[in-house]
């Protein structure tokens, strides 16, 4: 008779602390779960794009051209690697001047399936003669951005274009500093390769080793960037 | 009478009273067996994909050799000799001037459809005094006699340029090396 007057011990208090615990812990979990893998994920991709610069390395240097000006491969009667007609520019004169067309033309090439969603640049560097760059070629993605007005937050995108430029930095610093540190991830792939000049006699006169190197990295905005490494517009 | 109904607490019994706790119990084992379902779900995604990836790139490096590719014959060797278990996989060589320019099989249309592999792929006519049967090797490589579709589960795409020797018989000059466009698909079924 006496338990009829006690009060019922409820377990609801016990229960709802369970279910808060519970929350907590799938909370944790589902938060675990979006972000399981995306280093992973970021390091595949980086992996894909490193091979993918250093195969269009490679492709670059050793695919034949013709050695005249305007012939197809097919038609060619004389055709060499375009790394050797390329030297033998060099050799002339100590300037890479008539296959400037050439390498852009072969760059731009190998680089299509990545022509939308990357920039680039492709450099012949000569660290050992006075560290001068040999040929310099940068690749943009140019977009116009608008406002209606000055206060709006919405910003329109227009115009893509893809705009070639011959550049002559003053030093490879220069273009650390003003481009590679300021773009993100970027993918490199570097060769070296022997440059030697020669006299008119065909005897060699000075000799070189040349750093050839393709970076990739996502469009970014680089304001100010072709003036610091003085470039202009590619015209063939 | 009156006075025990007033000072006697909601007590129904000792199961009675547990009753009211049975609900967020159910719904918080409810709540957990669902999210454990889904992250369980999710990391078998992922790690398929991941594995998927991996696959890639080493399907990819085998047949690059090195981003130069000598004759058709050695990159049937490296296609044989490629071993891959529970994925579907095909490689093929497009022209990558064709592709630059949209000229060749991608006239009108600059895209790789990887329904339409083998009508892109490059191949090299065998010469009028070639004993083989074949009159042209298709530089196609694939485990799967079905071909991928758009649609396929867990599609990946890659491609890599690399260059291939061609025939003395196909330009003025003899030899040439010329820029390709490995496409490598892998696809479940």
């Amino acid at each position: 008779m006496a338990q009829l007057n006690e009060k019922g011990q409820a377990a609801l208090t016990d229960s709802l602390f369970f279910l808060v615990i519970v929350s907590g812990l799938c909370t944790f979990l589902f938060f675990f779960v979006s972000n399981y893998g995306q280093l992973l994920d970021q390091h595949l991709l980086r992996e894909y794009r490193q091979e993918y610069a250093s195969s269009a390395l490679k492709t670059i240097m050793y695919s034949s051209t013709a050695r005249l000006e305007g012939v197809s491969l097919k038609d060619a009667a004389e055709i060499d690697y375009l790394l050797a007609y390329v030297k033998e520019d060099y050799a002339d004169d100590g300037v890479i001047d008539e296959s400037q067309n050439k390498l852009k033309n072969a760059v731009s090439e190998a680089l299509s399936p990545f022509n939308q969603n990357s920039d680039y640049i492709f450099y012949i560097y000569f660290p050992t003669d006075s560290e001068k760059f040999g040929y310099f070629l940068l690749k943009l993605n140019s977009r116009t951005m608008s406002k209606d007005k000055p206060t709006d937050r919405n910003v329109s995108i227009s115009g893509s274009a893809i705009k070639y430029f011959l550049c002559k930095p003053v030093s490879l610093t220069d273009v650390t500093l003003k481009l590679l540190t300021k773009v993100g991830d970027v993918s490199q792939s570097n060769g070296r390769s022997k440059f030697v000049r020669v006299d008119a006699d065909g005897k060699e006169t000075a000799s070189s080793i040349a750093q050839i190197t393709l970076a990739i990295w996502v469009p970014t905005e680089l304001p100010n960037v072709l003036a610091a490494l003085n470039c202009t517009s590619f015209t063939t | 009478m009156v006075f025990l109904m007033f000072s006697s607490k909601g007590f129904l019994g000792p199961i009675g009273d547990d009753l009211p706790s049975l609900i967020p119990l159910v719904f918080s084992l409810v709540l957990f067996f669902t999210t454990f379902t889904f992250a369980f779900n999710a990391f078998e995604s992922r790690n398929s994909y991941f594995d998927d990836s991996v696959n890639i790139l080493t399907i990819s490096s085998s047949l690059k050799q090195g981003s130069y590719i000598l004759n058709h014959s050695q990159f049937l060797e490296s296609c044989n000799g490629l071993s891959v278990s529970r994925l579907n996989f095909k490689v093929a060589l497009v022209s990558l001037d064709d592709y630059a320019n949209g000229t060749g099989p991608f006239a009108g249309n600059q895209r790789i459809d990887v329904e339409s592999l083998d009508d892109l792929a490059y191949f090299v006519s065998n010469p009028p005094n070639d004993s083989s049967a074949l009159d042209k090797n298709v530089f196609v490589c694939s485990n799967s006699s079905k071909p991928p579709k758009n649609n396929s589960n867990n599609l990946l795409l890659r491609l890599y340029p690399v260059t291939l020797e061609t025939h003395e018989f196909e330009t003025k000059a003899g030899f040439a090396v010329k820029p390709m466009l490995m496409v490598v698909v892998t696809w479940h079924s």
